[in-house]
């Protein structure tokens, strides 16, 4: 049965593909436009994934609110983000201003983590995962309505910042510059995660939780530190997250800002392998590729129309297909038989 | 020949490990076979194998003179299979009269309109299932019964647990019962009643059984035929003695007793 | 000397530290209701007109509670049984109490006083000049600073007074107090129903002011109340009496005549209700011959008769004017029938007790008859009177009210539905709303005359196609899901609904489900050619779905079905090993919740007669799956009280739908923080037996009782 619909998947994509591509609707350049574009938005969805995936490694849960945490960052830096610029010190100093932004997100964003942590999780570390998610969820639209309450339910829009949004120009090929700095610098704090995980003290822990709570509580461990040290790795990424969101698409601030890119972060962990961190940053890229390229490459060539308004369905349909075909992800999750 | 059950070079492979590795054996049917071997010979593995929980690598299972290979583990079941958990695995928050019940499953058909209107067909059905939980219940004494037939499942004692685990495979109406260590974890009175009570299964109520035990006071008491395994393997076959005193099984148990425990 | 050795024991620094640790969290409870408006929003509701508004209100309750709270967790702390000594302890906890409340009333008047000074609005949308208003009293901030931080402490030392007060007044007390506060905001609500024809309006005026209750009415209400809960633990046994009484006394034929025309009434009532007039006729019966036999000179019958079929004639063209007079007759006569057969009734009593008074035989007894009869009795008369409210609703609430009770009801089917799949079966679906899109799209499309495919079919004639259909949805939503885990298939659901939405969005499917203008023109449901339009005839609709669908799940729990999703939710490896079909029964659950999801659907189609993409978002899910867990998952009684309370009151308090979700989500954590196993559970865990059980487990067993077992006496 299964393999029917492999076969299915994998012809409907060829063909949409090839129809596409023998139209010649777009040109080389505009693919790679395209490709540029999506790896920024990628790179996003992976700062967000790995939240998801820390937490999942660590405590066997899937943080169903990390989407507003991500949210609480992007929310708040807009409003430092309007001071600064409103007071003239966006337009002298930017780069300055970007990292007072990233200071401010990044921590409200932890912030909000380490409250949800303490609050809500800390007590369900032994519960069945129904009554974590189920809670987790809770705390989700808890957070989502305390930021109307708190800020209102208008969208706002971050301050554009000149620089980000000249061109690079390289042969016949147009980049903006803010997706290369995004790209970027997400690509080197995910090192930097990568490194801290592997190579430090506390990294080493926390690998050790992640294999066995118990045994690393009997090592010596203090597991709720290092789950919060978790939580706090999670939210600072998403915090930087919600910042490069605002660079790259000022549009759109609100309080349900978190939902959608949340449940698709969670779509490129599993994609990358839950738990595995690698694995998320792969899986957040890959979506991100795959969303901007996917519904102009396939869903066009179908003969869909307003393929772009299905842009946000490609990654839950693709969540979909990851957990039938290859439940373990790209990348692999670690003991996936004990920890199902 | 007439083989109640019956495999062939069976295999299992997790990634590297062989788990169970060219494995055959038959039992006949009225037959208590005890498999032993130490912790990580594949025993368990064997089980799932047999009830359908992983397939086989390679090799045949037969039951009944039909092939098990492909089939589902409730289609297994239904054919005469059932088995019990090294780890008791009851349904907690039902009761344990309902625990029964489902054994009952696979025996009866009243699907969704039967539940929603209750004809007397469906009135007649349930009445036999209930009977038969009740039934297969007294089979353990007083402890199962009375009272305690409302009581969630998680409120028995691990002994009790442990019962009417059995109690739920004997009301599938199974042929071949798996018991997989049956003994675990109970006082020695209480052993010495488990090797009474599958002596029991087998006398009054026509099971065939399979038991996996560490206890080897009950493989004494209660096998016509032991089987030894180790490495995913058959090491050794026959009676309790032969086994008891074949040097493969002694090396199995001794040679590793330094890296067991 | 104990009273030192107390206040050593209370003031250890762990009490204090927990102490002001409480009133801190209480604070920033104060604060941050203020910050997100909620405080501001209800002040603009009193409660007692003119007195206290509800925003108030929620401040008291925080303050307060913050004391109690205290002073439970330092009795909770304090195990030694000196520290029982009364007026020392009593003192000291009122002194926590303060301590508590101190810091709550610090907190409102530090905000108070920042928020005079500077203006937050620019990014604290809520922390308007309204919200200051209201926390000073239109009073300068410099006067109502300390009066802030005082009445904070005060309250708090109240609060913590309560807990000193012994249960038998404490219940009574909080429980009326309660009660004025949520008929306070239900104030709207009570003044819609009290003014329609056939409520004294005495009531109306007594109870109620143009903002809130009126004085009279609060202490009318917390009077009431306090009696009831007084005498609420004798009800049983007062009502057990009565029916005995009848049972003996009155004779059977009278009894089942009472019940015959009592059927027949509400039967006509409804059907007058529907189909002929829904003001015309008054609420409650005796008004019937009250008001229309006032007139000097005519018989309250034929007055009664002669003014229903005037006021008839000129308002239905439906049905003639002649059916609705037979009605009517019908109506009147059979509710002074039953009026007449009480009294026979209490005749019969009387007279029976004097007969008995008479006969000087001391000896003779009661005679009760027996207890099964006296069983079925209650059973019959509780159900009968339990379908003649709920059938009645509508007509003694009127339309707005049963606009609620519409909602409450689209709402609860849905959580019969959601219940089959997350309470039997064991598969948390969130993407449920998809079912109930579907629902009402296949009627749209189905019924509507400007629908693409242009069928038109009616209400009745489309719905089991819309069943069938969604029970299709339900099944290739099921099947790829099958083999995933709880919590994946939580998200992958999630994701379904949300892709659910984003297809009826897209221009893809624009020619046939009209993008984000929707479909329009959907026929309302009709009987006959009696259109059910507006929401108190809809309601039977709605009603009828909600009792056929608590049937089915009441018949499947039980059943071989039931058992069969519950092995598979507790344990789904062991299921399958004794014999279960898993897939089978999943995709079962899924097809059924999806089906019954429909039914709510198509009703909820026809209720607006227009249905657009933004209708159907995850927050239908969330609030199906809440409603679920407050009530208790699986559990059925649940449901309905669950519907009631997460979508009854939001629906009757309009401030509250501005922050439904935040509460709904604040509820999620609470629940499955402090009782996961919801308000009304399941199963009543039964643990008292343990012990006796844990003795079976103990290693040396006393050979008697060994010996006594049967199953190994007989080996």
């Amino acid at each position: 049965m299964l393999w029917v619909l492999r076969v299915v998947v994998i012809a409907l994509v060829i063909y949409g593909s090839a129809v596409t591509l023998a139209s010649g609707k777009y040109a080389p350049s505009s693919w790679i436009s395209l490709l540029i574009a999506g790896l920024a938005q990628g790179s996003i969805y992976a700062l967000i994934a790995l939240g998801y995936s820390l937490v999942y490694g660590i405590m066997l849960m899937i943080n169903f609110a990390h989407g507003e945490v991500y949210m609480a960052g992007a929310f708040v830096s807009f409003f430092v983000a309007d001071a600064l610029e409103q007071s003239g010190f966006l337009q002298a100093q930017p780069l300055v201003t970007i990292f007072i932004l990233l200071l401010t997100a990044m921590a409200t964003s932890t912030l909000v983590a380490l409250i949800l942590e303490r609050v809500a999780y800390r007590r369900l570390q032994n519960a069945p995962r129904m009554i974590s998610l189920i809670t987790a969820i809770g705390a989700s639209f808890f957070l989502q309505y305390t930021f109307r309450g708190l800020f209102g339910s208008g969208f706002k829009a971050y301050p554009v910042f000149g620089t980000m949004w000249g061109r690079w120009t390289f042969g016949s090929v147009t980049v903006q510059v803010v997706q290369v700095v995004v790209a970027m610098a997400a690509i080197l704090m995910m090192g930097g995660l990568y490194w801290f995980v592997e190579k430090t003290k506390t990294g080493k822990s926390m690998r050790a939780v992640s294999e066995d709570k118990e045994i690393a509580s009997l090592m010596g461990i203090d597991v709720n530190r290092v789950i919060v040290i978790t939580f706090m790795l999670g939210g600072m990424l998403a915090g930087a997250a919600g910042v490069f969101r605002g660079l790259y698409q000022p549009q759109g601030i609100g309080y349900n800002m978190g939902f959608l890119p949340g449940l698709k972060a969670f779509s490129a962990a599993v994609l990358g392998g839950i738990g595995n961190i690698p694995g998320a940053m792969l899986g957040g890229i890959f979506l991100g590729l795959f969303e901007s390229i996917g519904p102009n490459l396939i869903l066009q060539g179908l003969g869909i129309v307003g393929a772009n308004q299905l842009k946000d369905a490609i990654a839950i349909v693709m969540l979909v297909l990851v957990l039938i075909f290859r439940p373990q992800g790209i990348l692999g999750e670690k003991l996936a038989e004990e920890k199902a | 020949m007439n083989k109640l059950f019956e495999c062939k070079n069976l295999s299992k492979d997790f990634g590297g490990l062989t788990a169970v590795n060219k494995f055959s054996f038959d039992i006949e049917e009225g037959e208590i076979v005890s498999l032993i071997g130490p912790n990580g010979a594949g025993k368990t593995t064997f089980f799932n194998l047999v009830t359908g929980l992983y397939p086989p690598s390679s090799g045949m299972i037969m039951f009944k003179g039909e092939d098990l290979i492909g089939l589902s583990p409730y289609e297994i079941t239904q054919l005469g299979i059932a088995r019990t958990f090294q780890a008791v695995r009851l349904f907690p928050d039902m009761t344990i009269l309902e625990n029964a019940m489902v054994g009952q499953h696979c025996r009866s058909k009243s699907g969704i309109l039967g539940a929603i209107l209750r004809p007397r067909s469906y009135q007649e059905e349930e009445e036999r299932i209930r009977n038969n939980a009740k039934e297969q219940l007294a089979f353990f004494g007083s402890r199962l019964m009375g009272f305690r037939l409302d009581q969630p499942a998680a409120s028995l004692s691990y002994a009790n647990r442990r019962r009417l685990e059995i109690a739920r495979a004997m009301s599938t109406e199974a042929k071949l019962l798996l018991l997989d260590e049956p003994a675990a974890g109970m006082n020695p009175k209480e052993t010495i009643e488990i090797a009474r009570l599958i002596g029991k299964l087998r006398d009054e109520r026509g099971f065939t059984i399979l038991v996996i035990e560490h206890d080897m006071r009950v493989v004494k008491d209660v096998s016509d035929r032991v089987v030894a395994m180790d490495y995913g393997g058959k090491i050794a076959e026959g009676t309790y003695e032969q086994v008891a005193t074949d040097e493969h099984v002694i090396e199995a148990y001794l040679g590793r007793t330094g890296i067991e425990e | 000397m104990t009273k030192s050795n107390i206040a050593h024991t209370v003031l250890e620094r762990k009490n204090a530290t927990q102490t002001m640790l409480i009133g801190i969290y209480s604070g920033l409870v104060a604060l941050f209701v203020c910050l997100i408006g909620m405080v501001e929003t209800f002040g603009e509701r009193d409660i007692i007109g003119g007195i206290i508004s509800m925003g108030h209100t929620m401040l008291i309750i925080i303050a307060m509670g913050g004391g109690a709270i205290a002073v439970n967790k330092l009795r909770e702390d304090i195990s030694t049984p000196t520290a029982k000594s009364n007026k020392a302890s009593f003192l000291i906890e009122i002194l926590v109490g303060i301590t508590s409340g101190l810091i709550v009333g610090t907190t409102l008047s530090v905000f108070v006083f920042a928020t005079a000074l500077v203006d937050m609005r620019s990014v604290l949308i809520n922390v308007s000049p309204g919200l200051l208003e209201m926390l000073t009293l239109q009073k300068p901030v410099s006067q109502v600073v300390m009066t802030i931080t005082i009445l904070g402490s005060l309250l708090g030392g109240l609060g913590a007074a309560i807990f000193n007060i012994t249960p038998r007044i404490r219940l009574p007390l909080v429980v009326g107090l309660a009660s004025v506060v949520s008929l306070g905001m239900l104030r709207d609500m009570m003044k819609i129903i009290l003014s329609r024809e056939g409520w004294p309006s005495v009531l109306l005026n007594f109870l109620v002011k143009n903002q809130g209750l009126s004085i009279t009415g609060a202490i009318t209400i917390f009077a009431t109340t306090v009696v009831l809960v007084t005498i609420w633990p004798h009800i049983p046994a007062i009502y057990d009496k009565i029916i005995r009484v009848v049972v003996t006394y009155v004779p059977r034929t009278l009894q089942l005549t009472v019940s015959i025309i009592f059927a027949i009434t509400l039967a006509m009532r409804i059907f007058w209700f529907i189909a002929i007039s829904d003001k015309d006729l008054p609420v409650l019966p005796i008004c019937n011959i009250a008001a229309h036999s006032s007139d000097v000179g005519e018989v309250g019958l034929v007055k009664c008769i002669n003014i229903l079929s005037q006021d008839v004639s000129t308002t239905t063209d439906l049905l003639g004017a002649n059916i609705a007079t037979l009605v009517g007759t019908i109506i009147t006569i059979s509710e002074m029938l039953i009026g007449a057969s009480i009294l026979l009734g209490i005749m019969f009593v009387l007279w029976n007790i004097r007969q008995r008074a008479k006969s000087t035989d001391t000896t003779s007894t009661l005679e009760y008859p027996d207890n099964a009869l006296l069983i079925i009795t209650k059973r019959n008369i509780s159900a009968f009177f339990g379908v003649a409210l709920l059938v009645s609703l509508p007509i003694l609430l009127g339309v707005f009210p049963s606009e609620v009770l519409l909602n409450v009801g689209l709402y609860m089917l849905m959580g019969f539905g959601l219940n089959i799949v997350v309470g039997m079966a064991g598969l948390l679906d969130l993407g449920y709303v998809a079912f109930f899109a579907v629902g009402a799209y296949s009627m749209a499309m189905l019924t509507s005359p400007r629908a693409s495919i242009e069928l038109g079919m009616s209400f009745w004639a489309a719905l089991p196609i819309v069943v069938l259909v969604t029970g299709a949805t339900g099944l290739l939503v099921g099947a790829p899901v099958l083999r995933m885990r709880g919590d994946y298939l939580a998200i992958v659901t999630l994701g379904f609904g949300e892709i659910a939405r984003f297809l009826f969005l897209s221009d893809w499917f624009k020619p046939w489900l009209g993008g984000a203008q929707g479909i329009l023109l959907i026929p309302p449901v009709s009987i006959g050619n009696v259109q059910l339009i507006g929401p108190h005839k809809l309601y039977y609709v709605i009603i009828t779905g909600c009792l056929i669908a608590l049937f089915i799940s009441a018949r499947l729990r039980g059943s071989r079905v039931g058992r069969a999703w519950m092995a598979m939710s507790e344990d789904e490896q062991v299921a399958e090993t004794m014999g279960i079909n898993t897939v089978y029964y999943k995709l079962l659950a899924f097809g059924l919740g999806a089906m019954i999801a429909s039914l709510s659907g198509a009703v909820f189609a026809a209720k607006l007669g227009t249905i657009f993409p933004h209708s159907f978002n995850v927050l239908v899910s969330i609030t199906a799956l809440s409603l679920l867990i407050v009530g208790g998952i699986g559990s059925l009684p649940g449901i309905i009280v669950g519907a009631l309370v997460l979508v009854g009151l939001p629906e009757l308090l309009r401030e509250f739908t501005e922050y439904r979700l935040l509460i709904y989500g604040a509820v999620l954590i609470f629940m499955m923080l402090a009782r996961p196993e919801g308000l009304i559970p399941r199963v009543r865990q039964t643990r008292k037996i343990d012990d006796q059980e844990l003795n079976q487990d103990a290693w040396l067993h006393n050979e008697n009782e060994t010996n006594n077992d049967s199953s190994v006496a007989v080996t």
